[in-house]
């Protein structure tokens, strides 16, 4: 008798720990899963793609097969994959195909979907991504967060939090943070407001610096670090908002004035590169031999001669191109403003140039008028061919709704950018594979733990960029560099 | 009376004040959410944690008003029952509970702006947990447990409660000082200075280590209104203190009835009584549910409204077709909110007022800023979901987001199915008499650029711009004109009106009238009499009464005679200031 209990208490055991398999009937319904991981091309160091399925019905059993080898099974409705199984099935299926099948049981019988695959690059992405995230607001907010996500583990940690000097009378923001050559030696970020100014750390050494000076127009806003030297271009800008009563974008993020400057992080010298006064400048880039710097520039529209106040007016009016300066290292001295993408001309707006790390190629956001193409719907990412010149829209990436802010891995093989696809406002991370032919694939959402589309995840994730080892501070050091006095940049000349 | 029974009344008193706050208690419910544990995971897991999340759950349970009561009172009592059994005399064994329901009963204004969740639970959560550890190191005095309670409450109880576990190894300190248990006491203090730098050193190192000690408090709160927070300092004092208090037998004879009816007189008086904030949280939640008429049967019980109530008044007005007819016959001064904390009239209001008259992208914008400065609130996301269907322009995934969220209460079930049909079967929708209102008030171009940091003017100047507005819109106009009192305009709609060929509604004839006799235009002011149906119409009568009294100077009984016309509004309502 008691052997017989054990016995069965053995094999009870022993059937709860594996799962079933489930043969069910083949059918022609296509699986409807979130995140959309159908037919995407992934990177071979990436985290378990976890979804949801959506199909109607029970008792869900999943397997992915390895077109080479190994297999792994996981059962429910949400399907949440094991990190070491996950790892070894794609590890093994390098440059091959993952194959997804999903049986389900309806009315009492087991039916499988049509099978989908994605297929596993050669090339790895970029171990870390740093990136933003708040709510979708306007205006203001009180709790938001820089997170750096290992995208090998889906492990995400707080790099900084604006709650960390809160006070409850002044908001503090932080952005823009942005790497050196996707490495965190030498990295920078701003903080607004409550102990507003730049930080910028070079190797062991910080600073919290002030970079508004009487000759330029604001402190640094969009920055771009030379690849080579310690120097930072940025932008200066005067941003304002405004919202619109009923149209569907809801929001415009105007900049009535924007010029460049270039902060030399030894001198702590701040000197002009682009200021002409009828042209709106944002957004610069070095390409990846730090020989250009490239660059959004609109001109004001005629039928705004000046005040800054008609700009509201002709807000969708103003098109921005891509222009390009070269720079002498030496001398450090900027050339003409030559165009590379004329935007205008097609009555469009090209914004955020990022130049792929072999300096072939120029990946931009293109919209119908206007900055800040995130609350533009129709915004879309294109790529300039560098040495023939064809300009073509990233047609699988791009989605009906805004795509925009996006950037290269170090290997130049995949694309990072934000998207609102999902649901029109809580803007997502999206990956694409970018191929030796210049083509983009099809965008897939940055795997996290619990994938849910509906209301778990109110928060958007923005700013994201690629680094090959994690941000080296704190939270806490970061909180004391921050809670330093700014130091004040010194304009050349002065 | 028996000691036993002490307590009654002070139960039946807090329970009548939360009857008669039957809608802050709704508020209050209406304000939270089930915990979002995105928030706390993306956002920061902050010591004290467990406090806002349970507090958030029960607030989810007592979704009903009832309901609540129900559960607050018990809370309180089960406050009382701890105390109780750690201090002898049974009148300040209230004053824990009492002071703790104060701290709810006190809230005004400063509920729309609260940043900490689930606070009508979470505190009193705080001061129980607090009195159990108490409790529990009381009765192991002399045992190991005597030195394993301080060590657990510090270890466990400060990653969960916060400061409330602070709180209770003072209470040991103090006990333990008392009984002279020196070893103890010690640790009691040493553990509640040190744990917490630890933990902030090596565990929350993301948390601002200025409010190690606050961790589990409402410290985000406490702006401009500290005043708000002194019931609740009161309570955590005696917590801390009453289990090492006791009284002579004689003593408690007198001191418990007097205490008791100290107790009462502080709950009737230290409540918060407002009439115009009771009022607004009531006639927000009328316009809701559509109840016009219960919204002008409130807005009638304040004889000094402030300009939130006058702009849900007229809300109602709008919706029964009688604004310009009405609405200057209820007071129109520039009356502000009565309170110290940081918040201004549009924070209190703008999602709803933008929402009913038609800028639904406005509405949503201010429901969104909201939910950022302060917390996500049931009520905002209402307003999130109805803006995103309304639109029609919107993803229905947004729409479904916000209804998978609004639907986890259970008590939003059939709020939520309701919007949800209406996202399903579009024909529903075009049946909503919301949505029927929105369709009328959205005929408008859009405008280029407005301000929407003021809600009243973004509502004047929206209507002033428009040219050609018809139907409510042109009664919008109307009266933003005669609100601005901007004679120009004013005439611009007045032509629109009688191209119309629609009745004159009474406030728009009193403004003709009064503008053409401002302007000594007698061939205008024979036109506008005409329009009003002659000199013997009644308005034409009255005006004749009213400016032969002004020009004689005899003013002093206006308010009585006219004070229901537009004239009064002109003459002696200085221009109209909101924040």
């Amino acid at each position: 008798m008691k052997k017989g209990i054990i016995t069965l208490l053995v094999l009870s055991f022993l059937t709860i720990g594996c799962i079933p398999k489930h043969e069910g009937v083949q059918t022609e319904e296509t699986a409807d899963i979130f995140p959309d991981y159908t037919e995407v091309v992934i990177p071979s160091n990436i985290a378990p793609l976890n979804f949801d399925i959506n199909n109607e019905g029970g008792g869900f059993v999943t397997t992915i097969s390895g077109e080479k080898s190994g297999e792994l099974t996981v059962k429910g409705r949400k399907v949440r994959i094991s990190l070491k199984e996950w790892k070894s099935l794609v590890e093994a299926n390098k440059g091959a195909d993952l194959l997804f099948r999903i049986d389900l049981k309806r009315e009492g019988k087991w039916i499988r979907l049509s099978q989908f695959k994605c297929h596993v690059a050669e090339d790895p992405i970029d171990e870390y991504l740093v990136y933003r995230l708040l709510a979708p607001s306007y205006e203001f907010y009180t709790a938001f967060s820089i997170r750096e996500r290992d995208l090998s583990n889906g492990k995400d940690r707080e790099v900084y939090n604006n709650r960390m000097h809160y006070n409850p009378k002044e908001q503090q923001c932080m952005n823009c943070h942005q790497f050196q050559n996707y490495r965190t030696e030498n990295w920078q970020m701003h903080v607004r407001q409550v102990l507003g100014g730049t930080v910028i750390i070079t190797g062991d050494e910080s600073r919290k610096v002030n970079l508004k000076t009487d000759s330029t127009i604001s402190a640094g806003v969009y920055p771009a670090w030379h690849p080579k030297e310690k120097l930072i271009a940025y932008s200066v800008n005067k941003t304002r908002q405004f919202f619109h009563v009923k149209n569907i974008h809801k929001l415009e993020v105007q900049d009535p004035a924007s010029d460049l400057i270039l902060y030399d992080i030894d001198r702590n010298e701040v000197s002009k590169i682009a200021d002409d006064p009828m042209a709106f400048e944002t957004f610069p880039t070095w390409s990846p031999d730090g020989k250009y710097l490239y660059y959004s520039s609109a001109r004001q529209p005629e039928i705004a001669t000046l005040p800054s106040d008609s700009i509201a007016i002709c807000f969708d009016k103003i098109y921005y191109d891509i222009v390009r300066r070269s720079f002498n290292q030496e001398t450090r001295t900027f050339g003409d403003e030559e165009v590379v993408f004329d935007a205008k001309s097609l009555n469009l707006s090209a914004m955020e140039p990022r130049i792929s790390p072999d300096g072939k190629y120029l990946l931009f956001s293109l919209g119908e008028y206007g900055t800040f193409h995130i609350w533009h719907r129709g915004s879309d990412i294109w790529v300039k061919d560098l040495e023939t010149g064809d300009v073509w829209p990233l047609e699988d990436a791009n989605s009906a709704d805004a795509d925009s802010f996006h950037n290269w891995s170090s290997n130049g093989r995949w694309i990072v950018f934000t998207s609102r696809r999902d649901d029109g406002l809580f803007t997502r991370v999206y990956f694409s594979y970018f191929d030796a032919q210049g083509k983009a694939h099809k965008a897939f959402m940055l795997p996290s733990a619990n994938p849910s589309g509906k209301g778990d995840n109110v928060y958007s994730y923005n700013v994201p960029e690629f680094t090959i080892e994690p941000v080296r501070q704190s939270v806490k050091d970061l909180s004391k560099i921050i809670s330093q006095p700014a130091g004040r940049a010194n304009f050349a000349g002065e | 009376m028996n000691k036993k029974y002490l307590s009654i009344p002070v139960y039946v008193a807090m329970a009548a004040v939360l009857f008669l706050k039957l809608g802050v208690v709704r508020k209050l419910f209406e304000l939270s959410l089930w915990p979002d544990m995105t928030f706390y995971m993306n956002l920061g897991l902050q010591p004290g944690v467990a406090l806002p999340v349970f507090g958030s759950i029960l607030t989810q349970i007592g979704g009903i008003p009832i309901i609540g009561i129900i559960l607050v009172l018990a809370s309180l009592f089960a406050l009382t029952a701890v105390i109780r059994t750690l201090h002898q005399t049974p009148g300040t064994a209230l004053i824990p509970a009492v002071f703790a329901f104060l701290f709810i009963a006190g809230f005004d204004y400063s509920l729309y702006v609260f940043r900490a969740q689930g606070l009508l639970f979470s505190q009193t959560l705080g001061l129980i947990c607090a009195a159990l550890i108490i409790l529990w190191w009381v009765r192991s005095e002399g045992k190991f447990s005597e030195i394993l309670c301080p060590v657990l409450t510090a270890l466990a109880g400060y990653p969960l409660i916060g400061a409330y576990s602070l709180l209770a190894l003072l209470g040991i300190f103090i006990k333990a000082l008392s009984r002279k248990r020196w070893l103890a006491a010690l640790l009691a203090v040493a553990l509640g200075v040190l744990v917490p730098i630890l933990y902030t050193h090596f565990v929350f190192t993301h948390i601002d280590t200025r409010y190690t000690f606050l961790a589990g408090l409402p410290y985000m709160d406490f702006v401009d209104n500290h005043r708000r927070f002194i019931p609740l300092g009161i309570a955590m004092a005696s917590v801390a203190l009453l289990p090492s208090i006791s009284f002579k037998e004689s003593v408690q004879r007198i001191m418990s009835p007097v205490v008791t009816v100290l107790l009462l007189a502080c709950i009737v008086v230290l409540s918060y009584w407002n009439r115009n904030y009771h009022l607004e949280i009531n006639m927000q939640h009328a316009i809701e549910r559509n109840d016009w008429d219960k919204v002008l049967k409130l807005a009638s019980k304040s004889e000094n409204p402030t300009r939130v109530i006058v702009m849900y008044r007229n809300i109602a007005l709008l919706n029964k077709g009688q604004l310009c007819d009405k609405m200057f016959t209820y007071p129109n001064e520039s009356i502000g909110i009565d309170t110290p904390a940081q918040i201004s009239q549009t924070e209190v209001c703008a999602p709803t007022v933008f929402f009913y008259n038609g800028l639904i992208n406005y509405s949503t914008r201010w429901a969104w800023e909201m939910s950022m400065m302060f917390q996500r609130t049931l009520e905002r996301y209402k307003y999130q979901a109805k803006v995103a269907l309304f639109t029609g322009k919107e993803n229905p995934a947004l729409v479904e987001k916000y209804l998978d969220i609004i639907g986890r209460n259970m008590y939003q079930r059939r709020w939520v199915r309701k919007y949800r049909s209406y996202l399903q079967d579009p024909s529903l929708l075009v049946k909503d008499p919301e949505y029927i209102m929105f369709r009328q008030l959205d005929r408008f171009e859009e405008l280029k650029y407005m301000s929407s940091a003021v809600v009243e003017n973004t509502i004047n100047n929206h209507f002033l711009l428009q040219e050609h507005p018809e139907g409510v819109m042109l009664d919008l106009s109307l009266a933003a004109a005669m609100t601005a009192k901007d004679i120009e305009m004013f005439w611009y709609y007045y032509d629109m009106l009688l191209d119309t060929g629609r009745r004159i509604p009474t406030h728009v004839g009193e403004a003709a009238i009064l503008f053409a006799y401002i302007g000594r235009n007698q061939a205008e002011i024979d036109a506008v009499a005409r329009d009003l149906g002659g000199t013997g119409s009644p308005i034409v009568r009255r005006f004749i009464s009213f400016s032969s009294k002004a020009s004689a100077g005899n003013t002093g009984s206006f308010k009585e005679e006219f004070g229901d016309t537009y004239w009064y509004y002109s003459y002696f309502v200085k221009s109209i200031t909101t924040d």
